[in-house]
């Protein structure tokens, strides 16, 4: 067509087309409904890109894998040659290597006030119930039959509600459902505000939304904020040794944080840093999905447990509150458990917005970021236990 | 086929390390700052009495 170029029009699939639509809508919610738009852009163009025949951004193998990166000399003379693509280069180098979302998770922790936590260490606890949907939805997945033992962890870690441990462990586990499983993720923890306030009000009367906290934690010395990642690290990292990567990250950001004489890296690595990774992250996510793989029962799957690990690790939370509320003589809002589920800063919003709903007087932010921010922790946790178990 | 056993070894068994991972985290969290609170104290009260004396 036109004489001198090869048109992709002819090769064009309904697949391809379908996914221009997932791709403007992605765009659309991003842009327009202000929903995680700094990961849905990006995805969507990524979406784009991939399926735009003969574009030569990402190309794929005929098993449906993207193509292999080669060594330094043969990577120069295959992008030459057109048989891989500047996203084939990001993704190799950048997510199956991990690197990137190990370096977002760096700048989460600078950005990160482990303030509440520190002040409630109990915090932790609701942080570790509230990854009940992980393992529920590994175990509804493996059973369906439709995922193997690796690709089951892979969808479990949803429940988590934490980006970068969800792609580091799918990259590691399940790679070729990285960009279903991370689309969802993110997408999910937008939608945090509608998923959980239902699950919550089936699960609490009344009369315990109402229970009300005294507005402050206690003070927290500046000794304790630097303490505090590497003690936990430390801990961490021997208690279970495949987390290292992703508590050892979150912990080193947040230490040039905590430390308040590194302001200036805190402030880079929470600030350009972050932004240039995330976007690297969203068009390498968005590649991943031409329509060939994304199109399949898996995806749609993919979809449907994950709201039931959101469902399931909120209950989690919020459940193991209620019990520790047996044995309190000053109780605790039960709803502050549901924000374990990590999705910082929404799901503590939404505790906050449900406390002053059911009395004014409330003002439970503070109570809920801590098991919030311990749900961060969390996920890093389960991640390197599933890699422990699995790899 | 189903493997059980590595079933009950993630589902199960990933979950009870999980809690107890982090409920250790959680004592370790809560003895390091009771620690620094006394420590924080003892020495605020020194400071005050060898200013009394």
């Amino acid at each position: 067509m036109f004489g001198l170029y090869e048109s992709a029009f002819g090769i064009l699939t309904w697949g391809n087309i379908l996914m221009f639509f997932i791709a403007g809508v992605l765009i659309y919610l991003g842009a327009a409904k202000k929903m995680e738009p700094v990961l849905l852009i990006p995805i969507g163009f990524g979406i784009f890109a991939v399926n735009l025949p003969l574009g030569g951004l990402m190309i794929y193998s005929p098993e449906g894998f993207p193509a292999e990166v080669g060594s330094l000399s043969e990577l120069i003379r295959a992008i030459a040659d057109g048989k891989i693509g500047l996203l084939n280069v990001l993704y190799t180098y950048g997510i199956e290597s991990e690197v990137i979302p190990l370096l977002i998770f760096l700048g989460v922790g600078a950005m990160t006030d482990f303030t509440p936590t520190v002040a409630r260490p109990i915090s932790f606890i609701f942080g570790a119930t509230a990854q009940l949907g992980v393992f529920v939805v590994f175990l509804i997945a493996y059973l369906s039959g439709m995922f193997t033992v690796n690709e089951a962890a892979s969808v479990g870690i949803i429940g988590g509600s934490d980006g970068p441990p969800t792609v580091y462990l799918t990259a590691a586990l399940a790679p070729h459902l990285l960009g279903p499983i991370t689309l969802v993720a993110y997408s999910y923890m937008a939608l945090v505000p509608i998923l959980q306030p239902p699950i919550i009000r089936l699960l609490t009367t009344k009369e315990e939304r109402a229970i009300y906290m005294k507005p402050q934690v206690r003070q927290v010395s500046r000794l304790e904020l630097v303490l505090f990642p590497i003690i936990i690290f430390i801990v961490a990292a021997l208690l279970v040794p495949k987390s290292v990567p992703l508590i050892g990250m979150f912990m080193f950001g947040n230490l040039l944080r905590a430390s308040g004489v590194t302001d200036r890296l805190a402030q880079s690595a929470g600030g350009v840093f972050i932004d240039v990774l995330t976007f690297l992250l969203g068009i390498i996510v968005g590649s991943l999905m031409p329509a060939s793989v994304f199109l399949q029962w898996q995806t749609l799957a993919i979809i449907g447990l994950a709201i039931v690990a959101f469902a399931f690790s909120t209950a989690g939370g919020l459940l193991s509150a209620k019990f520790v509320n047996l044995f309190l003589k000053e109780k605790i809002n039960p709803m502050i458990g549901a924000a374990g589920v990590s999705a910082v800063p929404m799901s503590a919003r939404v505790v906050q917005k449900m406390g002053q709903e059911a009395n004014p007087r409330n003002f439970l932010l503070m109570h809920a970021m801590g098991p919030n921010m311990a749900g961060a922790v969390s996920t890093s946790v389960v991640a390197g236990i599933l890699l422990g178990m699995l790899l | 086929m189903t493997d059980w056993d590595l079933v009950a070894k993630i589902a199960g068994g990933g979950f009870g390390v999980t809690i107890l991972v982090l409920i250790i985290l959680s004592l370790v969290a809560w003895g390091m700052g009771l620690v620094i609170q006394k420590t924080a104290r003892a020495t605020t009260e020194s400071k005050g009495n060898s200013e009394k004396e």
